[in-house]
């Protein structure tokens, strides 16, 4: 067994530690990380890509910058701001959609990684008049949003556990939006939402709604 | 926040991906689930010029076992492994380290090839894999090879990999009868890296005696760290209080952790110790079930 050496010591890794000790400079040799300063670098970078998405069942084609982010093309190129940006650095949920079916943080995605996948937003949960999904009827049953922010990522993450975990139990439901942070209305009523979905989804009539307010 | 400039590519071969890599170097990345290399580009801590994408190569997501081996494709996601019956049965641990990892969405992109080849102490998946002893599977220009979990990490964000070597697959031993494997971190908040963290995997013979016995350590050490004196005391041993209780004093003072906002040095060598103890009586109780 090799005995490598052990590196200097600095703040422990970077991205994590986003408010505290992110290293100032990225060390030296450690690792290959390029930061090449943007003038040097060659002319064909950055040559922009076509891609094609469906979201919400209809297929969009765009020509994208590669470092362009899956949540600024659906909320600026296609317009559909229901997808939110909350903190911009994975913590928070606010931007999750489903990517071929699976809960994700469209902040943390690259456009260019989505090209010719199906992606589903919270616009597509219900059309205009219709009928509100059972989720969206039990997060307004059980006053499961205040401000409403994190409320998209919510019913999105929402979606694939309650297709994942048709009858979860209250732990796996905390546990399953562990990834979304709510600042307003306290996670009980969201919870409670998410159990009036379940309920109605299996043909069972949810438990009588007596929202709390904390 | 936006990456600086970069050109993208998503070959569909191993062999097409690694002439891009030979071709752009050390200014090249590989993108898997982009889950530490988009927050890293998007603080600008990295600008690589070429973004390699291997997520459309075929064949790196697969979990399979073939005779006494296990081996779990680069690509396959944290979600999968976390759902996967035919692992979880060999191997409790990975039902343990997959749901301290991030969150729901983040499980749903990373990958643990990715988690491995990111060179990072503070992730989970190396301590896993030096308690199960696992062997990185790395292709290259020149064909495939191996390199035990020992030699994989070399420094911080830096590991055996060339740059223009894919990690392909992790290979795992499969364990003997009477085994069992454990692991816990200590975290603040869901998807918070590891204040400390203890990967355990033992195996028992007949008579209680410690036969196999491997201990990773997560996040208090500048490399992924084997408690090699923890790891001595227990084999050949039956697992009395006392024995695992100085098995996890060794690895209490041969870490070396930084002072951080998770804690100091001293609170963080208490709870490796603490730790450590712990996985050791839950693998045992697993290796005996
Ligand atoms: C909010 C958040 C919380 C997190 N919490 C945790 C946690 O608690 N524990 C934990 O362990 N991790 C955590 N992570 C990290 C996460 O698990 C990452 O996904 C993982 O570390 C990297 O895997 P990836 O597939 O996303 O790799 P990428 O980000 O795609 O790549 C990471 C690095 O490895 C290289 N690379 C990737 N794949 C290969 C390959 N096959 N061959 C060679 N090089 C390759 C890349 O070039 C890059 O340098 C967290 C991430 C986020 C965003
Ligand atoms: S905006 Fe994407 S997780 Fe917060
Ligand atoms: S409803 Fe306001 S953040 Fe959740």
């Amino acid at each position: 067994m090799t005995t490598p050496q052990p590196p200097p010591k600095t703040g422990g890794g970077a991205v994590r530690d986003s408010f505290g000790d992110l290293p100032l400079l990225k060390q030296e040799g450690a690792g290959g990380w390029s930061n090449v300063a943007q003038a040097n670098k060659p002319e064909t970078i950055n040559m922009k890509k076509q891609i094609t998405v469906t979201v919400n069942g209809q297929a969009h084609t765009a020509e994208v910058e590669p470092r362009l982010l899956l949540v600024h093309l659906i909320r600026e190129n296609l317009n559909m701001t229901g997808t939110h940006i909350g903190c911009d650095t994975s913590s928070c949920g606010a931007c999750t959609i489903l990517l071929d079916g699976k809960s994700v943080k469209s902040c943390t995605i690259l456009a260019v990684q989505a090209n010719g996948k199906s992606i589903a937003t919270v616009e597509g949960m219900c059309a205009p008049g219709a009928p509100l999904s059972n989720l969206q009827e039990g997060f307004k049953e059980n006053h499961g949003l205040h401000c409403g922010f994190c409320t998209p990522g919510m019913m999105m993450r929402a979606t694939e556990l309650l297709e994942m975990n048709p009858d979860p139990t209250e732990d796996e439901i905390r546990w399953g939006i562990s990834g979304n942070l709510c600042r307003c209305t306290g996670y009980n009523n969201i919870v409670k939402a998410i159990q009036y979905a379940s309920a109605k989804n299996r043909g069972v009539e949810p438990a009588s709604t007596e929202p709390q307010f904390v | 926040m936006i990456a600086a400039d970069f050109n993208y590519e998503a070959p569909t071969t191993l062999d097409e991906a690694i002439s891009l890599l030979q071709k752009y170097g050390d200014e090249a990345k590989i993108l898997s689930g982009g889950h530490s290399l988009i927050p890293m580009m998007k603080l600008r801590f990295a600008s690589p010029e070429h973004i390699i994408d291997i997520n459309n190569i075929p064949g790196l997501s697969d979990i399979s076992i073939a005779g006494d081996t296990v081996h779990i494709g680069a690509l396959v996601r944290e979600a999968q492994i976390e759902h996967s019956a035919q692992l979880n049965e060999h191997f409790p641990i990975f039902a343990d380290v997959t749901k301290l990892i991030a969150d729901p969405q983040v499980r749903n992109m990373g990958t643990i090839g990715g988690n491995l080849a990111h060179g990072d102490a503070a992730n989970d998946h190396p301590a896993v894999m030096i308690a199960l002893n696992a062997t990185v599977i790395a292709t290259g220009p020149d064909g495939v090879r191996s390199i035990p979990i020992d030699e994989f990490f070399l420094g911080f964000y830096m590991t055996a990999l060339q740059p223009d070597e894919i990690l392909t697959e992790i290979q795992i031993p499969m364990p003997a009868a009477g085994t069992g494997s454990a692991y816990h971190k200590l975290e603040r908040k869901v998807g918070d890296y590891a204040t400390a963290g203890a990967a355990v995997q033992l195996t028992l013979d007949g008579n209680g005696v410690c036969t196999y016995a491997g201990i990773g350590l997560t996040n208090v050490n500048p490399l992924p760290l084997r408690a090699e004196r923890s790891e001595a005391a227990l084999l050949g041993k039956t697992l009395t209080d006392e024995v695992i209780a100085e098995a996890a004093q060794f690895a209490a003072e041969d870490c070396n952790p930084s002072a951080d906002l998770r804690g100091d040095e001293e609170y963080k060598r208490a709870m490796v110790g603490v730790l450590v103890k712990r996985m050791i009586h839950k693998a045992a109780e697993r290796a005996v079930a």
